[in-house]
């Protein structure tokens, strides 16, 4: 099998994972199969935050945000209101400037950390499924498979630049009127995610290649893995919603 | 096989672009504006009661302060701070000596003057009979002219020094009088039944009269049976009070009760206005808000202590059942005249007709908080002015919508002109109203919040 270029494996992700990884599995170590994806899931997510930030309907959703949690604040006495009034504009700047800078920051250090993040449960599934490949692989699979997370970035931003709604995404999340990040059904709505399950379903076929395993069994590892760890957050926000907000 | 694959990656990638070009053109041409989450109300019917609130002290009606009219040494103070005095009670005693010493004086002057007077009569009545004899012994040629002429003059003479004497007698007379009464302020009796509500002197005080200076204030006696409130009521609201007008007060020492009252006396100039023209104690009092005395009886009696911290709730107007809109609803926008429809150009209509001026921007930054949003939104559009507007929903939009307030309480505005009953108004948050909204801006309905409560 003739060995194809890095951006042609980038593109071909989306088509033909099959083919990729397995040509993943045969090759060398290669960086630029993890690098590549993280710098234009980076690149996306700058331009992304850029594009939302830029528009005047997303701030006032920030700014409301920010109104609505020292609302919260109030109501609880934990704050005056007269405090509340002059904490109002600060926390409506802080909310911004917090927004696009742990955007800023926080988007490369997502970028790099996910691809050996999930090359890790990939790895940690292949030992499962009796697989016998490096921890590099599983990063470079893992990584490659981030080319659909870009894509999921390219596909937000401009979801939320029509819908003029910050939590617009390729999911469930959609269909829900007045989307609130504190309600745990809404967060579910927001997990079932398309984008997000072509990404699982892609690491499920790197998995299935490494390991020599059927893309049945990867599949319920990497989804298995996805849903407890999701649950988990899930369970862990509702929880200090619940001891703290309550 | 080959062929099948390259197939399946024109397919999906043919997807991919769809779904992205079809997202881009919907974003590209899509119209983006902010919605803005907004309460809503409807304009409704209700009584209003106009209050103005002031601020001031609990006084007593008649209070008087006690000052000597005469200098000296506090020899008897039988009162202390908080007693019970009678009318004619000795409140102060001041040392007397030394005007006893100068009634002792007047009297042996006014004595002198007498005894001088009794002399000039005596020589007086000698010389009338010099006279009257040598008269008829001039009329008879007996004695000269020149003799006549000198016993005529000693009688004028004689008689003039009566007169002077007799003036002297009176001058005494007022000296001793005067002294007399300088003697009598020497001590101090109460000139009305009442309290001591402030005793500033002691026992042995030397204390300055009244009659070249101010004098020391000794002590201030009140009738704590008869009080009133003073508050002072800035110049926007003065003009609305009027005596007889009923009050609500709340004095802070009686927690929880409140007080009824009625205005007796509006003051017809500012406190500051007391102060001769040009004068200033400092900068901090020329930035102070004018503020105008007004006095409020008390109907209810209570242990009330002069200088009591007193809120008055007064009732300036009322109106049963007035258009209103909540208190928030209300805001300032700059509105200019609309620009006259030819047609109906002259009409009368066409004059009174507005529009909203401020153009339709968007975002948080568009309109500057408060007045300051008004100032600046009006520079530059000489005709736009600041007008007080209603955001009336209609649809997913607000339209603002020019009023005219009348009164309000706590809660409302009546609304004189401009609305009608039922048509559903935005009455919150108060940042929406006060900065975001305007003419068109998008809307959704959302909770209230505390925010949003905000008058």
């Amino acid at each position: 099998m003739p060995a194809t270029s890095p951006a042609s494996r980038l593109l071909n992700v989306f088509a033909a994972p099959g083919e990729v990884f397995d040509e993943i599995k045969a090759a060398p170590p290669s960086a630029a199969n993890w690098l590549l994806p993280a710098i234009l899931l980076i690149l996306a997510g700058w331009i992304s935050t850029a594009l939302i930030f830029s528009q005047p309907a997303i701030r006032q959703q920030m700014i409301e945000l920010a109104d609505k949690s020292i609302d919260l604040q109030v109501e609880k006495g934990r704050i005056s209101s007269a405090d509340a009034e002059k904490a109002r504009p600060l926390a409506e700047k802080a909310t911004v400037i917090a927004a696009v800078v742990s955007a800023v920051v926080g988007t490369p250090a997502v970028a790099f950390a996910l691809p050996f993040w999930s090359g890790l449960i990939l790895w940690l599934g292949g030992k499962v499924l009796h697989g016998n490949f490096s921890y590099l692989k599983a990063v470079e699979v893992a990584g490659l498979a981030n080319m659909i997370l870009v894509l999921d970035a390219v596909v937000r931003t401009l979801l939320i630049l029509v819908t003029g709604n910050l939590f617009a995404s390729p999911s469930l999340a959609l269909a829900v009127k007045d989307f609130d990040p504190q309600n745990t059904v809404h967060s579910l709505c927001a997990l079932v995610n398309v984008m997000l399950f072509w990404a699982l379903l892609v690491r499920s076929f790197g998995l299935a290649r490494l390991s020599n395993a059927s893309v049945g069994k990867a599949a319920l590892w990497v989804f298995g893995i996805w849903a407890a760890y999701s649950s988990t957050l899930l369970g862990l926000g509702a929880a200090w919603r619940a001891i703290f907000m309550h | 096989m080959a062929k099948s694959k390259k197939g399946r990656k024109i397919i999906v990638f043919s997807a991919i672009g769809l779904v992205l070009v079809g997202l881009v053109l919907l974003a590209i041409f899509k119209k983006r504006q902010p919605v803005i989450t907004v309460q809503t109300e409807k304009v409704a019917l209700h009584s209003l009661t106009n209050i103005v609130v002031a601020n001031g002290k609990i006084q007593p009606v008649v209070q008087v302060t006690i000052s000597p009219e005469v200098s000296g040494e506090i020899i008897e103070l039988p009162v202390k701070e908080g007693q019970l005095v009678k009318k004619g009670d000795l409140l102060v005693k001041i040392n007397p000596d030394i005007y006893i010493a100068a009634t002792n004086q007047a009297t042996a002057g006014y004595e002198s003057a007498l005894a001088a007077k009794a002399s000039a009569t005596a020589n007086l009545e000698k010389a009338q009979a010099d006279y009257d004899r040598n008269q008829e012994l001039f009329n008879r040629k007996l004695i000269s002219e020149s003799d006549f002429i000198g016993f005529k003059s000693a009688r004028d003479v004689a008689k003039a020094q009566l007169d002077s004497a007799d003036d002297q007698v009176n001058v005494a007379k007022a000296a001793l009088d005067s002294a007399e009464e300088q003697l009598e302020r020497t001590t101090i009796v109460s000139p009305l039944d009442g309290t001591i509500s402030k005793l500033n002197s002691q026992l042995g005080e030397r204390v300055l009269g009244t009659v070249q200076n101010a004098g020391t204030i000794i002590m201030i006696i009140s009738d704590l049976n008869q009080m009133e409130a003073r508050v002072d009521v800035g110049e926007m609201d003065v003009v609305g009070i009027k005596p007889g007008q009923k009050a609500r007060l709340e004095v802070d020492a009686f927690k929880d009760r409140k007080f009824n009252g009625s205005v007796t006396d509006v003051a017809s100039s500012s406190k500051d206005s007391n102060l001769p023209q040009g004068y200033s104690s400092g900068s901090s009092q020329s930035q102070e808000a004018t503020k105008f005395q007004v006095r409020i009886r008390l109907n209810d009696q209570e242990a009330f202590r002069p200088g009591m911290s007193v809120s008055a709730d007064i009732e300036t107007s009322y109106r049963t059942n007035a258009l209103t809109v909540p208190l928030a609803s209300v805001t300032t926008r700059p509105v200019t005249p609309k620009k006259l429809d030819p047609p109906h150009a002259g009409g009368t209509n066409a004059t009174a007709s507005t529009n909203i001026a401020v153009s339709k921007t968007s975002g948080t930054n568009a309109a500057p908080s408060g007045t300051n949003a008004v100032a600046s939104a009006a520079k530059g559009k000489e005709s736009a002015k600041p007008t007080d507007v209603v955001f009336v929903i209609k649809g997913d939009h607000v339209e603002a919508v020019p009023v005219k307030i009348g009164i309000c309480d706590d809660t409302y505005w009546e609304i004189t002109d401009g609305l009608t009953n039922g048509e559903e108004i935005v009455s919150g948050g108060y940042r929406a109203i006060s900065r975001d909204l305007q003419d068109g801006s998008k809307i959704k309905k959302g909770v209230a919040t505390v925010e949003a409560t905000k008058p």
